[in-house]
């Protein structure tokens, strides 16, 4: 038999179609409701906030799934406000190049441009200016012509524009006049902007301190909801002192209870008949991927999906622990293997080390090479996320995929 | 504390009067100054807080801005510091050897200012007196020597700046600069222009009426010295001090971003050539400028590695100047535990240093810190 024909056999004997995980939410929200659980109490805090027209701040870890929150809470927005009977545009903006406040105007022109060029000969001039753009994703959910959610995620850059003649002049002076012309149609325009805090921190604080005017004006008819990777308790104050959000959403890790049931619906996307179990997996299994995941969302899909995706490729009857532990050796060994020397050695310090912070001891920097912190900051950022888990006090910590190759050779 | 207020004040009365009713930006700096107006009223009234000392930092931020978009300087240039006259006369020479591998420089620092803010490099490899180059400067001229002239009265006007006579110093660096100018000695040129612009950066603190001017024009200096040691692909260190010098000087003009761009700079050419004393001092600036900027992460950061770069060099004054700012951050970040901590290390170091201006600093932020980590209802908070 083929290795694909016993794949796809063991899938059929789990009673799914795929391997339903996957590390990033699905940006479409009517998909994503279907895995989404959880986070009442910040949905709760966040919609009446919106939906007056105020600011609101999203933030917390990498990987903890800001992006599937901040889209379920305008999915419900839209929902809520047109069953009131109101009108209201909200506009997503997921990436975006630069790191500028003008790159930041000149994204949120293309969807408000895009929603008003029927209307407006200025909306359809900036619109077929910027039609250069490279649109990674882009969709428009209406409900009953009333309240218009308009995502857009763009690539490429503004350099590319310049060459081509896109670009627009007075980019801030034609936002705030397109801004006031949604506010007269819709009565409130809630924009949500959900990059910055994959964006250098540094060059978020200048963005953001430009772009201080924009946020400030307009509250009640516009509000702006806005991500940060604002974790630490440095980090924390330097948001709230901006004095910008009404409210200040964090979210926290998950609960291993929680992440048991976003399994559960990751798999009832695959199965024919939904199920309130995580088979193939074994209850124990979730709460020790959950453990390894550090009970972050990213971290516990991504290691379903690779634990399950070679479970299916040698055709185990059921994930147990012993099955997920042989699984899980794979996965890890397979994962070393991409690694360079050089972020073996870091990701092997950092774990003998507690984590890697400011407050680094100079054996430390001594064992990795440098005398500075600060000279480790890119490499770290480059490694942040998959690789290096940011803990709450700022320390980071290598992902459990990476091997503690001291624990194996013991 | 009051001092410090009345010339906000007056430096807003004075941002309001340049601009003009006119000026396209006047109602947006009255908004600011009735934000700021508020926020000192309130620290009057009820005593300064972490959160009241951020918001008005933030305030200060957007009036500086404003003022270098609108007027070409900054707020902070504007308002007069009441402790800059204090200090003026405290003109006693310490002189220290930093060693930058096989370089040898004397940097001579004025004792009761702070280290980093005072650094003046004379280049020549020792700092000998004014009489002594005055007799070189005549000989140089009795020979007709026209470049040996031009390097006498550099070395004269060095004299002169380390005995804190920055007039004398300024005036003997610009005819130094004509005369390597007469002669197209660019190399010459740029090291007397990199004089003159540390010669005006501590004129700017001497004399804080003045500031503003020696400070624009400590810039101009450095910027062409700057541009001239990049077009002679000068030695790296050379080109990152000069980075460093120009950051500091656009630091005090408000000019914040262009600040951290050169800092940044010159850090990593410091930190590539391993040359330590530098290092610590540009990451210490760059930690208080991102302090001030609000980045509190960036901060805490760059500040705990020139600590310990500072702990390592065994600096006295590198760690308590260090700490001191930890303190502050650490205050302003809500963590008093933390603060004392870093605030009473500092006063340690100021009390071997007799650094008696900077301990009264230290007390005073040390008595906040005490008073934050008391309950509320011990402190006896005015609601």
């Amino acid at each position: 038999m083929s290795s694909i024909a016993r794949y796809r056999k063991t899938l059929r004997r789990w009673g799914l179609s795929d391997v339903p995980f996957r590390a990033t939410p699905p940006e479409d929200p009517a998909e994503l409701s279907r895995i989404f659980y959880g986070r009442q109490r910040e949905l709760d805090l966040a919609l009446p906030a919106l939906y007056e027209g105020r600011n609101v701040l999203v933030r917390g870890l990498w990987g903890v799934d800001k992006t599937a929150f901040i889209l379920r809470l305008l999915h419900r927005l839209q929902q809520e406000t047109a069953a009131l009977g109101e009108r209201m545009l909200i506009l997503y903006v997921g990436r975006f190049p630069g790191e500028t406040s003008e790159a930041l105007y000149r994204a949120l022109l293309l969807p408000l441009s895009e929603t008003l060029a029927d209307a407006e000969p200025e909306a359809r001039r900036v619109y077929d200016a910027l039609s250069g753009l490279q649109i990674i994703h882009s969709r428009q959910l209406q409900v009953e012509g009333k309240v218009d959610l308009r995502l857009v995620s763009i690539g490429g850059s503004w350099e590319r524009g310049r060459e081509e003649g896109w670009q627009i002049q007075n980019v801030y002076t034609v936002l705030l006049r397109l801004l006031n012309v949604a506010q007269e149609r819709y009565g409130r325009v809630i924009v949500a902007v959900d990059d910055l805090d994959k964006k250098e921190p540094r060059a978020v604080q200048d963005l953001i301190d430009d772009a201080t005017d924009l946020l400030r004006r307009g509250q009640g008819k516009r509000g702006f909801l806005l991500t940060g990777r604002f974790t630490s308790t440095l980090q924390d104050v330097s948001g709230q002192m901006l004095g910008l959000f009404s409210e200040t959403i964090t979210l926290p890790r998950m609960s291993t209870d929680e992440l048991y049931h976003i399994a559960v619906n990751y798999l009832n996307t695959a199965r024919e008949r939904p199920s309130g179990e995580v088979t193939p997996f074994a209850a124990e299994v979730i709460s020790r991927i959950a453990e390894y995941a550090y009970h972050i969302p990213r971290q516990f899909n991504l290691i379903c999906e690779k634990v399950m995706r070679r479970g299916a490729m040698r055709g185990v009857e059921r994930i147990d622990e012993q099955t997920f532990l042989t699984l899980w050796r794979m996965v890890q060994d397979e994962f070393a293997l991409e690694l360079t020397p050089d972020i073996r050695r870091l990701l092997y310090v950092a774990r003998r080390s507690g984590g890697l912070s400011a407050d680094i001891d100079d054996a430390t920097l001594e064992q990795l090479g440098v005398e500075t912190f600060v000279e480790l900051l890119p490499m770290l950022k480059s490694l942040e996320g998959d690789l290096l888990i940011r803990q709450e006090d700022g320390r980071l910590l290598p992902s459990a995929l990476v091997p503690d190759e001291e624990e194996r050779g013991n | 504390m009051d001092n410090t207020f009345t010339s906000y004040e007056t430096g807003l009365s004075l941002l309001l009067k340049r601009l003009g009713h006119n000026h396209p930006r006047y109602t947006e700096a009255l908004t600011l100054q009735s934000r700021l107006l508020e926020n000192l009223a309130r620290a009057r009234l009820y005593g300064d807080t972490e959160i009241n000392r951020a918001e008005r930092a933030q305030v200060v931020d957007a009036l500086n801005r404003l003022a270098l978009k609108a007027l070409g300087t900054s707020f902070n240039v504007l308002i007069r510091e009441p402790g800059w006259a204090a200090l003026e006369g405290t003109g006693a020479e310490v002189h220290v050897e930093v060693e930058l591998g096989a370089v040898r420089e004397n940097v001579v620092t004025v004792a009761g200012r702070d280290v980093y803010e005072s650094v003046i490099v004379t280049g020549d490899g020792e700092v000998v007196g004014v009489d002594h180059r005055r007799r070189e400067l005549e000989r140089a001229r009795s020979a007709g020597d026209r470049a040996a002239e031009g390097a006498a009265l550099a070395n004269l006007g060095s004299a002169y700046a380390a005995r804190g006579d920055f007039h004398h110093a300024v005036e003997h660096y610009e005819q130094a600069i004509v005369i390597a100018r007469e002669l197209s000695d660019r190399q010459a040129k740029a090291i007397y222009l990199q004089n003159l612009g540390l010669a005006l950066l501590r004129l700017a603190d001497a004399e804080p009426d003045q500031s503003e001017t020696h400070l624009s024009h400590a810039a101009d200096a450095l910027r062409r010295a700057m541009e001239l040691f990049d077009a002679l692909e000068a030695a790296p260190l050379l080109r990152a001090r000069t980075r460093y010098h120009l950051g500091r000087c656009y630091h005090q003009l408000g000019r914040w971003r262009e600040a951290i761009t050169l800092l940044e700079q010159a850090r990593e050419t410091f930190s590539r050539h391993k040359a330590r004393p530098e290092l610590a001092h540009a990451l210490l600036k760059l930690g208080q400028l991102y302090h001030q900027r609000q980045d509190f992460e960036s901060a805490y950061i760059y500040l705990k590695d020139a600590l310990r770069l500072f702990r390592r060099l065994k600096d006295t004054d590198g760690i308590a100047v260090t700490q001191e700012a930890l303190g502050s951050l650490a205050l302003q970040t809500a963590r008093p535990a933390d603060a004392i901590a870093s605030l009473q290390e500092a006063r340690q170091g100021y009390t071997t240093l007799r650094r008696k201006e900077r301990l009264r600093a230290v007390d005073d932020l040390l008595r906040i810190a005490h008073q934050a980590r008391q309950p509320i209802g011990e402190i006896g908070v005015t609601p």
